[in-house]
């Protein structure tokens, strides 16, 4: 709960409130300030540079209206619910991992999925593209291997417009988050012991363990990392920049709305239109980010 | 407990009284630190102001095998030669890699602290804002010219494209000169072809480079590999885009002698769109190129359209590739990191005597391409005059050649230079060959970029009748063309009032009464590049919206094309 600061104690802290004003400049000048740019060009036809003309809701008016906008949604959604489900497996890899009763075995797991970390998910998402490569790529030696292809066939797993979106949702199996393990894993060592002999005396099976305990005490990290991974998603356009380039690979299949954007203004100019996309990621963004905390309900 | 909290308290405010003194006494140190180092520099500058060295900055974003080490030496023959004429120079040089060097550049010059010598990115604004004016110098011979081809030559002309790529329209200036040029070649496996084909022999034309690919492909079924005739690296689409334009020049490029309105060596862009929508166009004639990609496309490697340049080099290297088309920037390493023989060769060009020896209408034009490089002298720069001979240096004849062909194995973008051994095979094509050719299927990059999607789409899915296809999907993109048409109309529209600001500041320069007579010959120079400028864009407006008129005609013609062909092929 905020406490109200009295004029005494402000002016006897005043040298603490003039630092915290540095880093709030700051942000204000470089996180605030190009939002409110971006916002005020929403109304322009601007080329990104000296070029603009105020040309009032036109902006809003063709994103709204435009066909490909509301295409890269339908994408991004299918990313959404895919990395919903991909949720899972960190979650149960956490409990996996919190059942682990000799204390030195859970120390080296908790290591090993720490590990990984300090690879850059860059290199991970080059790794990726070249397991799909479909000549030297790993996935197609593998089915050669196993004679589910001949040798001289090949599957194009980026390149083909029906496997292009399958292809972006497989990569990076088996989703293992190192991140997303640790902040459940903490949740889950927060939960007394108490709680987990109550259930056993009550009979309580594992799976019912889960259900009607471990999994709603730790609703609130899996809260947080909802509202993040919906948020990384919808702005997200990197992977699939990487991995299909900025046409969005065969007739712009897997265009998300982060590539229109970057595509839209970096590309032909139309830095405008891209600000007005982006306004209308914010929007569903923030539309999404209410109904999550309406409606995703933590046990405290 | 309560004496356990006093001792608490106690160590927190003796480990927070630690810290303070800790980060008082390394502030101490630094400021101690930075006063000496500068107080040693003044001295050092104090002492001997005559003996000093003059020092210049050279930066650029070039990371390429022996780009920097060809500047090396360029330093050390320049600061040797000033140091004969009893000059103490110094020359650093400073690389910034590419991913972070249009930032590093804008801070640098908003700083006032800048390189001497800086590569430019293109924005006009920056460049008039920051950068000196070349136009009173290239019109003077270079003196490090001198005992060379080029002596008497003035330093504009020196350079293979005239320095036209330099100019600023806008400003009706020239901020930088070009340093290197690049040109499109193919690298071939020449120990996959002759295992494919029996022999080295490279393909000259584009119907011999389809039976080698034909025969490479037999190859690979027999050996059980999946080889790959041609590696594109189609991601960026810029391949793709190379082939095509290649070809249409070949095939339509008759049209730069019959449709200039006034005799140049080309028709402006924007005149085939009009030429277009007058019905002075053959349109099947047009769309043939697309056919040859559709041919062509075939033999190209599977899932090209999302192959990145990084990919395509690793199957190239790996012996899984016979032909690589890529620019002359990677020759060196291409030809030298490979375990197998590498031969160099020209995009083979559609045969006068093949399949297409009725629309074939000349090869391209080739040395005025890719001038690229350009350096420019910062108005901030400390000795401007030294600046301007390094940069004269580094584009000399003698030097040029050095360090560009020797150093980096990049063509040299100085006139007459010497193409031996290795780099004999990026000679600029020349002699009979014409200049290229402006597509009117697609404008701007939006609209660009859907032809050539469409193009990939026709390579991947080989439709039956890839003429109809293609037609089909520029009609579809004619509102993206209108747009485009619209927004360039609307730029140049700003450009010309920016334009006429900067003549009338240079007439009134003209006018001031403490100009030099040098000075004065300047500015009458840049007036007349102005009116030059102010003139010819008034014309490419005029252009846009003849062009943007010719749309519909251009979408009746297009719809028309496809109505009779498809009748024909069902």
């Amino acid at each position: 709960m905020a406490t109200e600061i009295s004029v005494k104690k402000l002016r006897f802290y005043w040298g603490i409130y003039a630092l915290v004003l540095i880093p709030l400049a700051l942000v204000l000048l470089f996180n605030y300030y190009p939002i409110f740019n971006g916002f005020i060009h929403i109304f322009y036809q601007w080329d990104g540079d000296a070029v603009e003309e105020f040309t009032g809701l036109e902006n809003l008016k063709n994103v709204l209206t435009d066909i490909q906008v509301w295409k890269s949604f339908l994408v991004v959604s299918i990313f959404v619910v895919s990395n919903l489900f991909k949720m899972i497996i960190p979650i149960t890899a956490a409990v996996v991992l919190h059942h682990v009763i000799n204390n030195r075995a859970n120390y080296v797991y908790r290591v090993m999925f720490v590990i990984p970390m300090v690879i850059p998910s860059m290199v991970g998402l080059l790794l990726w593209k070249y397991f799909y490569e479909p000549n030297q790529g790993i996935l197609n030696g593998i089915l050669r291997s196993l004679g589910v292809i001949s040798d001289t066939d090949t599957i194009l797993w980026l390149s083909d417009k029906m496997l292009t979106i399958p292809s972006l949702v497989f990569a990076g199996f088996p989703y293992v988050g190192a991140f997303g393990v640790l902040i459940y894993l903490a949740g889950l060592q927060n939960i007394p012991e108490e709680v987990y002999e109550a259930a056993r005396v009550d009979g309580a099976s594992p799976l019912r363990i889960f259900f009607s305990i471990e999994l709603p005490l730790i609703m609130t990290q899996v809260r947080i990392n909802l509202i993040l991974m919906i948020i990384q998603t919808i702005q997200g356009w990197q992977n699939v920049y990487l991995y299909v380039g900025d046409s969005g690979g065969p007739d712009g299949v897997a265009t998300v709305p982060g590539l229109l954007i970057f595509r839209e203004a970096f590309r032909h100019g139309l830095f405008g239109y891209g600000c007005a996309i982006g306004f209308l990621i914010f929007l569903i963004t923030l539309l999404l980010t209410f109904i999550n905390n309406k409606f995703v309900r933590t046990e405290k | 407990m309560k004496e356990k909290n006093t001792d608490n308290n106690r160590r927190k405010k003796i480990i927070s009284a630690l810290g303070g003194i800790l980060a008082l006494t390394f502030y101490i140190i630094s400021c101690f630190v930075v006063a000496h180092n500068n107080s040693v520099a003044g001295s050092k500058n104090k002492k001997s102001p005559e003996s000093a060295a003059k020092t210049i900055t050279i930066a650029h974003w070039q990371l390429e095998d022996g780009f920097r080490e060809g500047i090396d030496y360029a330093i050390k023959e320049f600061e040797k030669l000033k140091a004969e004429q009893g000059e103490r120079v110094k020359v650093i040089q400073n690389a910034i890699p590419s991913r972070g060097y249009s930032q590093w550049y804008i801070t640098q010059l908003i700083s006032g602290n800048p390189a001497d010598v800086i590569e430019l990115t293109p924005s006009p604004e920056i460049q008039s804002r920051y950068f000196m004016p070349l136009s009173e110098h290239i019109v003077k011979p270079n003196p490090f010219n001198k005992g060379t081809p080029c002596e008497k030559i003035a330093w504009k002309d020196t350079f293979t494209d005239g320095m036209d790529g330099a100019l600023n329209p806008i400003f009706a200036e020239y901020f930088g000169a070009g340093i290197f040029r690049h040109c499109q070649r193919v690298y071939v496996n020449l120990d996959l072809l002759k295992a494919a084909t029996g022999s080295e022999k490279t393909p000259e034309t584009l119907e011999e480079w389809i039976e080698c690919c034909k025969k490479i492909e037999e190859y690979g079924q027999k050996i059980n590999k999946p080889l790959i005739p041609i590696g594109v690296r189609g991601i960026g689409k810029t391949t793709v885009g190379m082939f095509f334009s290649r070809y249409f020049a070949q095939t339509n490029n008759h049209y730069n002698d019959t449709l200039s309105l006034f005799g140049d060596a080309r028709i402006p862009n924007l005149e085939m769109f009009s030429a277009f929508g007058e019905g002075k166009l053959d349109i099947d004639r047009m769309l043939a190129p697309v056919e040859m990609m559709h041919e062509i496309g075939k033999y190209f490697s599977e899932g090209f359209t999302t192959t990145d340049s990084q990919q395509t080099k690793f199957l190239f290297f790996t012996g899984n590739v016979c032909f690589f088309p890529e620019g002359t920037w990677d020759a060196w390493s291409m030809v030298n990191n490979t375990p197998f023989k590498v031969k160099i060769i020209p995009m083979p060009s559609i045969s006068p005597t093949g399949k297409y020896k009725n629309i074939y209408s000349g090869r391209i034009y080739e040395n005025a391409f890719g001038v690229s490089g350009k350096f420019g002298i910062t108005k901030a720069s400390r000795h401007p005059e030294l600046a301007l001979e390094f940069l004269q240096f580094l584009t000399s004849w003698k030097i040029n050649q050095k360090t560009m062909m020797e150093f980096c194995k990049w063509p040299a973008v100085v006139i007459n230079t010497e193409y031996t051994g290795f780099l004999e095979a990026m000679k600029p094509e020349i002699g009979d060959s014409k200049s290229s050719l402006q597509c009117p299927f697609f404008f701007n990059e939006k609209s660009r970029m859907k032809a050539l999607e469409s193009i990939e789409r026709i390579i991947t899915e080989q439709p039956e009748n890839a003429k109809v296809t293609f037609a089909k999907d520029v009609v579809k993109n004619v509102p993206i063309l209108k747009d485009e048409f619209e927004n360039v109309s609307s730029d140049y529209e700003r450009q010309l009032f920016d334009m006429e600001g900067n003549r009338t500041t240079i007439a009134c320069n003209i006018l001031r009464s403490d100009l030099s007579d040098a000075a004065r010959k300047n500015q009458n120079i840049r007036a007349l590049i102005a009116i030059e400028n102010t003139i010819a864009r008034e014309l490419e407006r005029r252009r846009t919206i003849a062009a943007y008129n010719s749309m519909d005609k251009i979408k009746e013609q297009l719809e028309d094309y496809i109505s009779n062909n498809e009748e024909s092929v069902e």
